[in-house]
This record gives structure tokens, sequence and C-alpha cells, in this order.
């Protein structure tokens, strides 16, 4: 699904990546950790093709890509239903999904709420609905569930889990809890 | 209803606070030729609301600034649009309208004026005064995207018109506002200036110059007030379109501070 071949990636000045090789399978859960500043987003923006290589190469099968990135980022102009929405289409996605995923997430009552009116850990279960919502094919998580408390990234985490070995998708999961990583990942990697 | 009445009280006094300095000023000078009193302005607008030429040289002047606003806001806003794309035709914009900001407003009048004849000059100025600040005000918008949400556009492969609509303008509409509001000042000045300039038929334009040739002070501060206060209405429903649709249309959270 996903291949980096010797990539190295640079900063300006700054090394991020020097000869890195991956190989996610197709329906692999892969947990990448390591300490901050290591690159580990930097992986996940060069596989959604957000950042090019300067060395090496990167070959995607997909580019349906459900990305939950570090910070929710979220419309502020839309209220979480359409910020769900806003990655379906129109014309060829059934519009319920959006309910589907916010319920996903238990954030079905709060459809209507803004981003401003959100808690940190809300905002980014919208984030997450969002991602599920859209259903891509290569999932990109980078800490999805670091804003929520013990109890509740349990359960999105294997509610998760199982909703992406279900749609045979690949993910590759970033994180800094290695209890979280056992959980969620068929394999782990540590850079 | 108390807070608008008392707005209302509080412009009517500064206005005949303003008025009442006026006044005071016109009595001391003592040359109504030059400096005519409220009254004598006041006299001469009713005189002039009593003739049918009135309706005729406002209704003109206004067709013409409007005419160039909307030519200004429309092209304003396709150019900014493509030069938000292109790197290579921001930089051959910016000069230009630099430049057009920078060169006196007479001079433009008289090279135009040479170019399409007298009639199409105030709207072509008005157009050109205003395009300016129309397109670096949205270049400014464009320019301040929150590049990480240009990045989950991308990445969930919006279609062109999905971006517009969910991205770009919730982001570039302050700025667009503020543009629009700036304008409204600035396409009279400069579609008047154009008017007594190049002299095309039937306009307060005219009238104003002609009045000043034959010293009727208290017919150019008339026709001054005319235009204020024809502003001051265009800005008032304007404001009033756009408070309807922040009302239908609302924006939570978009972009602030545009640039004015």
């Amino acid at each position: 699904m996903l291949k980096f071949d010797h990539v190295s990636f640079s900063y300006g000045d700054k090394k991020i990546l020097s000869d890195f090789s991956l190989h996610l399978q197709k329906g692999e859960i892969l947990a990448i950790m390591g300490p901050s500043g290591f690159g580990k987003s930097t992986i996940l923006n060069l596989a959604a093709g957000l950042l090019k290589p300067d060395n090496g190469e990167i070959h995607c099968q997909t580019d349906h890509i459900s990305y939950v990135f570090q910070e929710p980022r979220l419309f502020p102009w839309l209220n979480v239903e359409k910020n769900v929405s806003a990655v379906l289409n129109s014309k060829t996605d059934d519009l319920g999904k959006a309910t589907l995923a916010l319920e996903f997430v238990n954030m079905k009552e709060s459809a209507a709420l803004f981003p401003d009116e959100l808690s940190g850990g809300m905002k980014s279960r919208v984030s997450l609905a969002r991602a599920i919502a859209y259903d891509g094919d290569l999932y990109l998580l980078d800490e999805p569930f670091a804003a929520l408390d013990e109890e509740l990234r349990e359960a999105l985490s294997s509610k998760l889990r199982t909703h992406i070995k279900e749609r045979g998708a690949s993910c590759i999961f970033i994180t800094h809890h290695l209890a979280d990583a056992q959980a969620f990942a068929d394999n782990i990697i540590t850079i | 209803m108390m807070k608008i009445t008392k707005t209302i009280c509080r412009i009517l006094l500064i206005a005949a606070f303003w008025l009442l300095i006026w006044w005071i000023g016109a009595e001391i000078y003592g040359k109504p030729l030059i400096l005519p009193s409220p009254p004598d302005v006041i006299k001469t607008l009713f005189a002039f609301l009593q003739t049918s030429e009135f309706y005729l040289f406002t209704l003109n002047s206004l067709i013409n600034v409007l005419i160039g606003l909307i030519l200004a806001i429309v092209i304003g806003i396709l150019l900014a649009l493509v030069t938000s794309y292109s790197r290579l035709l921001r930089d051959l914009i910016l000069p230009v309208m630099t430049v057009i900001k920078a060169t006196p407003v007479a001079s433009f009048i008289i090279l135009v004026y040479v170019l399409i004849g007298a009639q199409k000059v105030p709207s072509f100025i008005t157009m050109l005064i205003v395009l300016p600040v129309v397109w670096t005000n949205l270049d400014t918008g464009f320019h301040s995207m929150d590049k990480n949400l240009l990045e989950v556009a991308r990445i969930y492969r919006f279609t062109f018109i999905k971006k517009l609509r969910l991205l770009v303008l919730p982001s570039v509409s302050p700025y667009l506002i503020s543009a629009c509001r700036t304008s409204l000042g600035l396409a009279w000045k400069a579609g008047i200036a154009a008017e007594i300039i190049a002299m095309p038929r039937d306009t307060i334009g005219v009238e104003i110059g002609l009045a000043k040739q034959y010293l009727e002070s208290a017919e150019v501060f008339a026709w001054t007030l005319t235009v204020v206060l024809l502003s001051l209405l265009i800005e008032f429903g304007f404001s009033a379109l756009l408070r309807k649709l922040a009302h239908k249309y609302p924006i939570k959270g978009g972009a602030s501070n545009a640039e004015i």
C-alpha cells in the first residue's frame, strides 16, 4: 500500500529523516513511536504527499487518504456536522455517513456546535469523525487520542481498529504511548 | 430601541456641533461668496430639489459611480483570485497597483479623457482608483488563509467549487467587506473629480465645476452635501445588506483584522 524507499528529508539545514525505508502492507496497521521532533509527523506528511522527499522515493497506491492531523484543523465557520460532511461528495456519498461518523466518536449530540464551543478532546473527536466519514484506503493518524481521557481513548481505539480492519484499510498510527501502540497496531517501529 | 434612539441623538448632536462651528466660522469670515453659512447652503439645496435637473444630474453621477464601483469589485475579485494562484502574475500586477495608487487622479483623468472621451471617464476613473483597494485587500485575505486548512482541503480532495465555498469565501469575506466599505467613499471622490475635469454631460461634477467658475460657493457646498448624503445613503444600504446576508449565512469565527 505504501513504500518509503531510502527517503531523506530536511527542513532547511535540519535533517529530519535520513535513508528511511518503510513498507506498509494492505490491511496493516503500523504504529510509529519515538521522541518529539524526530520526524514522525513528517513521515505522515510525506506519505500524504504534502511534503516531497529530498532523496529516495515514496510509492503510495492510493490518494484516498483519511488524515487525522496532530491539531484538529476544523473549519471555524462550519458547525461540527458540516465539518464532517465537508469531506463527503454530495453527488456520490451518502450524507448520512457524517451522522454515523459522529455517532462513532460519541459527538452526535454536539452536531450543531461550532469549533470554538468545543473542548480540545471534542475537537480531536470531530477530526477523527471527519477521517472516518471520508473512509480512506489509507489512514494516517497523528496522535489521534492524545487529548482524550483514558476511558474514551481505550474505547475509541478499539472501535477504530475494528473499523479499519473491517474495511481492509491500511494505517500508520503515531503515538507516544506504548500501551496504545500495542493495543491498536499490528506492528510497531521506533525512530 | 432605546440604544438606537441614543445613537441617533448622539449622531445629531455631533452633526449639530460641526454645523455650529461652520456657521460661526462663516460669520467671522464674513465673505458668503467664498464661505457660505449653513442656512445659505440648505436654502440652495432646497432650491435644487425643486428642479428636475437636480434629479437627472444626481442620477447620472450615481450611475457613473456605481458602474465604476461594481466593475472595480468584480475585476478586483477575479484578479485577486488569479494572482492568488500565480506568483508570477502577482509579481506582474503588484507594481501596476502601486503605480495606480501613487499617481495623481488628475493625471489619469486627463489621460483617460484623451483616450475614451468625456462620458465614460467618471466610471473608468472610479474603477481605476477603487481597483487597487479591492485587489490589495483581497490579496492580503488570500495570503492570510490558513495553510493548515488548505492542506485539509488538499488531503480530502475538495473540488475547486467546494474549496471556494467552504474555505476561500469565508476566509476572505472580511477582507472583501472591508474593501467595499473603503471603496464606497473613494468611488465618489474619484468619480466626482473625474466629472469636474472631464465635464461629461448632465452630471453633478459639471455643476460643481460651473458653480466654482461663477463663484457660486453655496451651490458648490450644496452639490457637495448631496454627494456626501448619497455616499452615506449607499453605505447605509450596503451595511443593511451585509447585516441581512450575515443573518442568512452566518459565518462563525471567520478571519478577522481585515486591512482597512
